[in-house]
């Protein structure tokens, strides 16, 4: 295994979590996530995946269990860990320059540095020329990539992300998947990516964690083996890439209702 | 509204209604409603008379005080029932029940406590406008999406940066709105408290010109305050559609 040589940056020890009135959520989940590779974490709704993410993210407090970053014990948010939103959660008021130097201007950066650094990545996403619109004149592409900007700008090792793409429409989703790719290669950043599309998952992960629904629970690890150094357009026409859709898809269909 | 193809101004339908009551005001009810024209040439007499500047000049400030305190008081009263949830639990009861309530018959009550004067007709404005102002500042703060505040709290804000950059501007469409209907309701409530204690600003006039039997005076007054009432509103709308664009967005 090629992913046994990075060591974890961040590492989920028997974790649980139990809501309020007994729902369990999450039952002894234990994941390595290795540094520098793009893990993305899939199951069906209700299978607890944005919650895992969450304690990861220090938003939510497990109810057992441990979260570890580079080997420290956490209790909350860190700068080490940036997240990106389902639904963008940018700050409607603000133009999208301050939106994406918001992460900035909490830890107290000052403003000509902070916007120097805002306009970098907004540049890197692929907004340039956008810098004083609001959100509402963007498309919701254009949202996420403001949301991705500001994740990028704190320069967190690792980034959390949140079903990113699933707010926006299909053609927009695909070009941002080959960015992600592009994005994962260039930024020296540990991903873990939430999402509910196999194809997505596939696509862009060097590993696939599938979760159980009900108890919760770590089904399988996959690894896809696919050439990425490849035209993106050639990633979904590989049999490397076909195979894993089709297993995890076999692999999934037992949990349906 | 298009009539026969053609755009018709919405407020067109105001003059037919001003030429009715005109040819009501030359019947024999125009005893009660005077005619339009004769009305207007009062307020044309009135409106540059010192009593009227004296009783504008203590209504506008028993207003613009009533409602700073209004908003300074019911703003934060009801962002802490939006997040606080025994402070909800506490006053909620408090506010539905005055937003219901018939306030007019309170006024004499103020009127024991604060005598009969300008801080009564203060105060009256006060209990108009805070109950609204406070509800909608709640409805504003609980409406914050849930994923701005963990956003805030995920870049690492304390509880006072996620305050002053998230929950005020968050809740800021809501709040406006309800400042501009609390004011509607202290227009309601500066004219109503002087008309029971009627010896103060408007309530003067009004008194002076019922008791008279001076119609033409009486509705010329009460044209001029409700035209007041009509631009206070329309001026808050417009200044509310400027802010809310995002309101939807959010």
């Amino acid at each position: 295994m090629t992913t046994s040589i990075s060591t974890p940056i961040v590492q989920v020890k028997n974790v649980k979590k139990v809501y309020p009135g007994g729902i369990e959520a999450l039952n002894d989940i234990s994941l390595d996530f290795p540094e520098g590779k793009l893990t993305t974490l899939l199951g069906p709704s209700g299978c607890g995946k944005t919650t895992l993410l969450k304690i990861i993210a220090g938003l939510l407090d497990p109810s057992s269990g441990e979260v570890l970053v580079d080997g420290q014990h956490i209790t909350g948010p860190g700068p080490e860990r940036a997240f990106v939103f389902q639904d963008f959660a940018l700050m409607p008021w603000a133009t999208v320059i301050r939106n994406a130097a918001f992460g900035l201007e909490l830890a107290g950066v000052n403003r000509t540095e902070r916007e120097a650094v805002a306009e970098k990545y907004l540049h890197t996403v692929g907004l340039k020329g956008f810098e004083n619109k609001y959100p509402h004149e963007l498309s919701g592409g254009m949202r996420q990539r403001v949301g991705l900007a500001r994740a990028l700008a704190v320069n967190a090792k690792v980034l959390l992300m949140d079903e990113p793409f699933s707010a926006v429409d299909e053609q927009t989703r695909r070009k941002f998947q080959e960015d992600m790719l592009s994005l994962v290669k260039n930024e020296q950043k540990t991903f873990i990516f939430v999402t509910h599309s196999i194809e997505e998952a596939v696509y862009v992960s060097d590993r696939i964690v599938l979760l159980h629904r009900r108890p919760s629970r770590v089904s399988e690890i996959i690894e896809p083996k696919i050439a990425r150094n490849v035209d993106p357009e050639m990633i979904r026409r590989q049999p490397e890439y076909l195979d894993a859709v089709e297993n995890i898809w076999q692999s999934l269909k037992k949990f349906l209702d | 509204m298009l009539f026969k193809g053609y755009r018709i101004p919405l407020f067109s339908s105001l003059i037919i209604w001003a030429v009715l009551w005109e040819i009501v005001g030359h019947t024999e009810y125009g005893l009660i409603l005077p005619p339009l024209t004769k009305i207007f040439e009062r307020i044309i007499e009135i409106v540059p008379t010192p009593s009227f500047a004296t009783a504008l000049y203590i209504t506008g400030k028993a207003f613009l005080l009533g409602n700073l305190i209004a908003i300074g008081v019911g703003v934060p009263m009801g962002v802490l029932m939006g997040r606080v949830k025994i402070a909800d639990t506490l006053i909620l009861p408090w506010v539905n029940l005055f937003l219901s309530a018939p306030l007019s018959a309170l006024v004499p009550v103020i009127m024991v406590l604060a005598g009969i004067g300008e801080v009564t007709i203060v105060l009256t404005v006060v209990l108009f406008a805070i109950w609204i102002i406070a509800l909608n500042a709640r409805a504003g703060v609980l409406n914050i999406p849930p994923s701005l505040v963990e956003m805030s709290r995920s870049f690492g804000a304390t509880r006072y940066q996620s305050f002053v950059n998230i929950y005020v501007w968050a809740a800021l469409p809501e709040i406006l709105a309800g400042i501009r209907l609390g004011m509607i309701r202290a227009v309601k409530g500066v004219i109503i408290g002087q008309l029971l204690i009627s010896v103060v600003g408007f309530g003067t006039l009004f008194e002076v010109y019922a008791s008279h039997f001076l119609m033409e005076h009486f509705w010329a007054l009460i044209l001029v305050i409700f035209s007041f009432a009509f631009t206070i509103n329309e001026v808050l709308a417009w200044t509310e559609r400027k802010i809310s664009y995002y309101a939807s967005s959010r």
